[in-house]
């Protein structure tokens, strides 16, 4: 690489190195010396349109643009003149003569170049006749909104789309007598070829092109431009693996995917993948089918190149004991682990997973896949003791353990108390589940009915009906639209004949000599919440009516089961008392993460909550808590996204399954695989919404 | 082959040029012109039923379009005459009176040319629209057939430039050039032989040569006239230049609305290619090189020569910051060579007779001839070649007729729709290079718009900014903003709401635009409507202090 001249010139008295091939404005602004530009841009070709930047230079007559001229040595410019000044106030009153006189109205009030420049040109009254353009606002297109009446030809957003991004759907074209940009023909974007990318927004000096703020309400600037990412509760950079997908080079993509998950598989199994809810692509069309990729990459990292990356600190002497080997807990684990604390996970179960393995069946997620992650977990020097359940952490602090972490999740299932409840076939959801994961019979008659609207009474429900040959039915309190379980879940469930019965509760199992017949139900006219989150229910009155039923399943619920022995205040629902932020519980050096601190949430909440209650218990342990890894490079950015025909047009690879007859007979998986050419196209969807992030930002004068 | 052989083989296809014996018809019309075919077809019905020795030729229009079709008669023994206005009917007569006959209709002719003169039919000589023109670029418009490569070959002196180029050094070629004094007619006015040196010294793998054919004024004819009736003396040239710079690949652009002479133009590169005068080893030298059409959407700021090379790397024909000249760094940042289609015809002339003789027309200065379209309030609108140092008075009234219905001459604008006015005694400016620059006018296309006493200087000025402002790219602040600024304190002025600050307002936006733009386009916007303010205050003041038009034009 060649080293690049230096030069110097003087600006304005002051002596300024630069190098050679940097432009005299270039020259002046690295050197802090605030030289107004409103069609400048740094990461755009100069075009010397705007005429604010003029300067003086000895040698050179007239007013030249100091964008487009290039800094030489021993050149003496001036930047404020009489002669300067005059030709820069008028410039800046011919734009503005166009412009919207009132700012306090824009979103943009405070945040716009233009306003900046106003404020620093000084120039309110104009000599020039004002106009309003009267061009129509454009609030047709996905993602951004268009105000032409802003724009100050500035032509940004045609280089940025043009040069920066190679994609070039933007020109400058004309309406009537007035000047704006926009695509061929005021084609929509989506017809034109545009990529979303949203650098036109990114460079736009005035609140001509802004995202639209619908989708950014209440969320910070990253959380709405890059949702995917940031609203994950992981974090995990989802748009960095998916570059990694596009390049083939799937190891690089899951060791994106570990750099904050230690579960890519079970993730890429079950997730309830929220970031798919917020992400951007589906204000085109659908949503990137993130979890699809995801499950693809954990099957097709072959090299494990996260592996050799990942490091292990030096040992501490420390010891931390989890108390549960769920999400939560695994997470923290290997974090904790990481940090070169010895860990030993106590897990009351025969086998480690939490509800990973024991409320999640295995046609949802395939064993070896779990067994395989977990062994990885333990690979890092984590020691997992099975079969052990801790009543007491005052044993643990005397075994010699420095910090205990509750991570014992909501094992705890309920039935309501309502008469017939105490029949041997009422069966609580977390049992059934659990001994059907263990591997355990269970007695259950041909018609099953499960009390419950969630994801865990259909894991209950898909289970029975694997196991027998009976009918298995499905009532709830919610409506049909508002039941909780996820979309996916229910319908699959139906597929597999599943009847639901919504909009139902039920007030008594009946049975006649100890045999269960039926359960009494009332419709429900209206249902809500307390702020405790105990249902109101309105019903209907004398709507009674019996539905058959031989086995009842209760799943309305869990809770943790938290031993006396603990010592820990618990709240709401027995969850554990945990500091929000510190993850530390009443008990000094004992903390607390997942299901048993927030109630029945999902795997990568409870993931998350590791991580976070990992770098908490580190710091007490006066760790520094930096458990950040960069566990492969790269990739390389490439901002040329080019034209792609189509691109918003492009369909979403939906989640396929293996037909229902062939699933209801065992636990096999039931979700089939995306193959190579599938995952290209659908990473070929995404948006690549940080790739606006890397774009500079433009400083106001108020900053030099 | 080489030329020698070129012109045997053409003598042989064509041999009409040289038999003395053979009449000649040359029945002459521009391209659309509807009556031209029907003309052609009777002269060779009748010709052909009374067995007369006689050929029928189709060419392109001279530039008096008033005349048109025109029909040149050369009958063996007698000068030829030059038939006006013909129609199918005179075509008829014409035959039996001439063809057969001997009567040389002189109701029906314009003039005669050369020779002894014939009783009742003027001669051209004696005719100001012929006497005061010099057609080099023009010469053989009107005359030859334009999709005859051989006419070109044996009536002109078709590719002897070049074949004299080819034999030359090409250092001596450009001194040649330099010393016929020839500037680029594209309105800069540079002159060639230095901008062809600069391209030739530029060191490069590949290198372009592009003929501006585009007419980017909408008043101008030159390019329509040049390619339609000659598009060999426009190609010849092309090559000849590329051959000195060293390019291998040129592009003709030409207006995308010129359907005849985009045809035209195809069928001359296949009859080029036929005779080896494109390709490898033209005229069986080491030079190599290949043309090709671009169609290009006409605008005012495609004649910008940076819009010109957007457009054709195919992007919004928008003029750019240069930070080295086209000739350096242009089209894909390769040496790049742009001339105007009216220059390159001047160098086929040059090098197909010689530069002492080119410098010995026009002025000191100004060396050769400038074509001249008239249009407006103008008697004839013609267009005709002649010699720079011809004043603009002369054009206007003695080939343009001055205006129409006798009214006096209000001014006239030239160059361009950039162009300044001229008026009264200012009219007797001579037309060059120097005296325009130095009288704050420009060259341009050389397009005259003649306005009649009857009209108002401030809605002159009003129209022209209007179409300014409508041809202005929009990238840069001061022409986009300006102009429409300016269109607007017009307008307002024209409507009797004009304020007396409105004029110094024009003034200092135009001196913003003067040094804030980007391109030409913008930095001679204001030069109609101040030079308008100059020679016509009483005008603008009657508007804007007397709320009325001292014209009296309705608005």
């Amino acid at each position: 690489m060649s080293v690049k001249e230096m030069i110097k010139l003087n600006i304005d008295g002051a002596d300024v190195e630069t190098q050679r091939g940097k432009s005299i404005l270039e020259a002046a602004l690295d050197a802090g010396i605030y030289v107004p530009h409103l069609c400048h841009h740094p990461d755009l070709p100069p075009i010397g349109a705007c005429r604010l930047c003029v300067v003086e230079v000895e040698g050179i007559e007239g007013l030249p643009p100091s964008c487009v001229t290039p800094a030489e040595d021993g050149m003496i410019v001036r930047t404020k003149t009489e002669k300067i000044d005059s030709m820069r106030r008028l410039a800046m009153e011919l734009i503005l003569a166009g412009h919207p006189a009132d700012c306090g109205t824009c979103d943009k009030y405070l945040n716009c170049e233009l306003q900046s420049l106003k404020q620093y040109l000084g120039c309110e009254d104009l000599s020039v006749k004002r106009r309003s353009k009267l061009l129509p606002l454009n609030t047709g297109n996905p993602l951004f909104v268009h105000d032409p009446n802003k724009c100050v030809v500035c032509g940004r957003c045609v280089r940025a789309c043009h040069e920066l991004r190679g994609v070039g759907v933007l020109f400058y074209i004309k309406k009537g007598k007035e000047t704006l940009t926009g695509t061929a023909a005021d084609l929509p974007l989506a017809d034109s070829g545009c990529r979303f990318c949203g650098a036109c927004a990114e460079v736009c000096p005035t609140g001509a092109i802004q995202d639209k703020k619908e989708l950014a309400r209440g969320k910070t600037r990253k959380a709405a431009l890059i949702p995917c990412r940031y609203t994950c509760p992981a974090e995990i950079d989802v748009p960095r693996y998916i570059r990694f997908i596009k390049e083939k080079d799937y190891s690089a993509a899951a060791a994106v995917i570990r750099e904050k998950v230690p579960f890519p598989g079970v993730l890429g199994y079950v997730c309830d993948r929220i970031c798919e809810d917020v992400c951007r692509r589906s204000e085109l069309n659908e949503p990137v089918s993130i979890r699809e990729l995801k499950r693809f990459v954990a099957e097709h990292d072959e090299h494990r190149v996260w592996e050799g990356n990942s490091n292990k600190k030096s040992a501490t002497g420390k010891k931390v004991a989890i108390i549960g080997s769920g999400p939560s807990g695994l997470t923290a684990a290997y974090y904790l682990s990481n940090q070169g604390h010895a860990i030993t996970v106590f897990e009351a179960l025969p086998f480690a997973g939490g509800m990973m393995r024991f409320g999640i069946p295995e046609y949802r997620l395939p064993r070896d896949v779990l067994d395989g992650e977990i062994r990885d977990v333990v690979n890092r020097g984590v020691e997992i003791k099975t079969g052990i359940k801790v009543d007491s952490i005052d044993a643990l602090f005397e075994e010699g353990f420095h910090a205990v972490l509750v991570a014992v999740g909501t094992h705890k299932g309920q039935k309501l108390p309502v008469p017939g409840a105490d029949n041997k076939r009422v069966l609580i959801s977390i049992d059934f589940l659990r001994e059907i994961n263990l591997g355990h019979e269970v007695d259950i008659g041909n018609k099953i009915m499960v009390l419950g609207g969630g994801n865990v009474a259909f894991d209950c429900a898909r289970a029975a009906r694997r196991l027998g040959t009976g009918q298995v039915h499905l009532a709830c309190l919610e409506s049909r639209e508002d039941m909780p379980a996820s979309d996916d879940e229910i319908s699959q469930g139906e597929e597999e004949g599943i009847i639901i019965h919504p909009a139902k509760s039920f007030t008594r199992i009946l049975s006649e000599s100890g045999v269960i017949t039926g359960v009494e139900f009332l419709d429900v006219a209206l249902l809500s919440f307390d702020e405790d989150k105990n249902p109101c229910i309105e019903v209907v009155k004398n709507s009674e009516h019996i539905l058959e039923a031989d086995t009842v399943i209760f799943a309305i619920g869990q809770r943790p089961e938290i031993p006396q022995g603990f010592g820990l205040d618990t709240g709401l629902g027995n969850l554990v008392i945990a500091d929000s932020f510190s993850f530390s519980t009443s008990r000094e050096g004992v903390f607390a993460a997942g299901d048993a601190v927030t109630g029945t949430s999902s795997v990568i909440k409870a993931i998350a909550s590791g991580r976070k209650a990992a770098i908490a218990t580190d710091r007490y342990l006066e760790g520094n808590g930096i458990i950040e890894e960069k566990l492969v490079a790269g990739p390389e950015l490439e901002e040329v996204l080019g034209l792609e025909e189509g691109f918003a047009f492009m369909n979403r690879c939906e989640e396929s399954c293996i037909p229902p007859e062939e699933r209801v007979n065992s636990f096999c998986k039931v979700v089939r695989d995306i193959d190579e050419k599938t995952a290209a196209y659908e990473a070929t969807r995404c948006l690549q919404c940080d790739l606006r992030m890397k774009i500079t930002s433009v400083k106001f004068w108020g900053n030099y | 082959m080489d030329l020698e052989q070129i012109r045997a083989k053409a003598g042989l296809e064509c041999d009409y040029p040289k038999d003395k014996n053979c009449i000649k018809v040359r029945v002459g019309a521009s391209a659309d012109h509807p009556a031209s075919a029907d003309v052609l077809n009777r002269f060779q019905q009748d010709i052909d039923r009374c067995g007369i020795k006689a050929k029928v030729i189709a060419a392109g229009s001279s530039g008096l379009y008033d005349f048109e079709p025109v029909v040149l008669i050369e009958k063996p023994g007698r000068p030829a005459i030059l038939y006006r206005n013909i129609t199918p009917e005179t075509a008829s007569e014409l035959v039996n009176d001439y063809l057969s006959g001997d009567n040389p209709g002189p109701d029906l002719a314009l003039c005669s040319i050369g020779g002894e003169k014939i009783d009742g039919i003027p001669d051209s000589g004696d005719m100001p629209v012929f006497n005061l023109q010099n057609r080099v670029a023009l010469r053989n418009c009107g005359y030859i057939d334009p999709e005859s490569i051989n006419e070109y070959i044996l009536c002109g002196q078709g590719y002897s430039g070049l074949s004299s180029v080819l034999q030359m050094n090409r250092m001596d070629v450009i001194g040649e050039l330099k010393k016929s004094g020839l500037r680029g007619r594209g309105g800069g006015g540079y002159a060639t032989a230095e901008k062809w040196k600069i391209c030739h010294d530029t060191e490069a793998g590949e290198k372009y040569i592009i003929c501006d054919a585009v007419d980017a004024d909408p008043r101008a004819r030159t390019a329509r006239l040049l390619v339609e009736s000659d598009p060999h003396f426009v190609l010849e040239g092309m090559l000849i230049g590329a051959c000195v710079i060293g390019a291998c690949r040129g592009f003709i652009c030409v207006n995308s609305e010129y359907k005849t002479a985009i045809k035209r133009l195809r069928k001359a590169l296949e009859q080029m290619r036929n005779y080896g005068l494109l390709g490898d080893n033209i005229l069986d030298s080491d030079f190599k090189c290949d043309i090709e059409i671009k169609e290009i959407e006409s605008s005012l700021v495609s004649g910008e020569e940076t819009a010109l090379i957007r457009s054709l790397e195919n992007k919004q024909a928008m003029p750019y910051l240069r930070t080295a000249y086209p000739a350096v760094r242009g089209f894909d940042d390769k040496p790049t060579l742009i001339n105007n289609v009216e220059t390159l015809s001047h160098v086929s002339a040059i090098f197909q007779n010689s530069s002492a003789w080119y410098s010995g027309i026009g002025t000191e200065r100004s060396r050769g001839t400038k074509i001249i379209t008239l249009s407006g309030n103008v008697a004839h609108q013609y267009t005709v070649e002649v010699p720079l140092g011809t004043t603009l008075r002369t054009v206007v009234m003695n080939i343009g007729g001055g205006v129409l219905n006798g009214k006096g001459i209000k001014a006239v604008q030239f160059g361009g729709p950039t162009g300044r006015y001229f008026t009264g005694d200012s009219l007797d400016i001579p037309v060059d290079y120097e005296t325009m620059n130095e009288a704050g006018g420009i060259m341009g296309s050389g397009t005259i718009e003649v306005y009649g006493s009857d009209s108002c200087a401030v809605e002159m000025a009003r129209d022209v900014m209007a179409y300014l402002q409508a041809e202005s790219c929009g990238k840069c602040v001061f022409c986009r903003e300006g102009t429409y600024q300016m269109s607007d304190i017009l307008n307002d002025i024209a409507e009797n709401k004009g304020k007396p600050e409105d004029l110094n307002l024009l003034v200092k936006l135009g001196e913003g635009m003067k040094t804030g733009s980007i391109c030409g386009l913008g930095r001679m916007a204001p030069d109609p409507v101040l030079s308008s303010i100059k020679l016509f205050r009483r005008d603008y003041d009657t508007h804007i202090t007397e709320k009325r038009c001292s014209a009296n034009t309705s608005h």
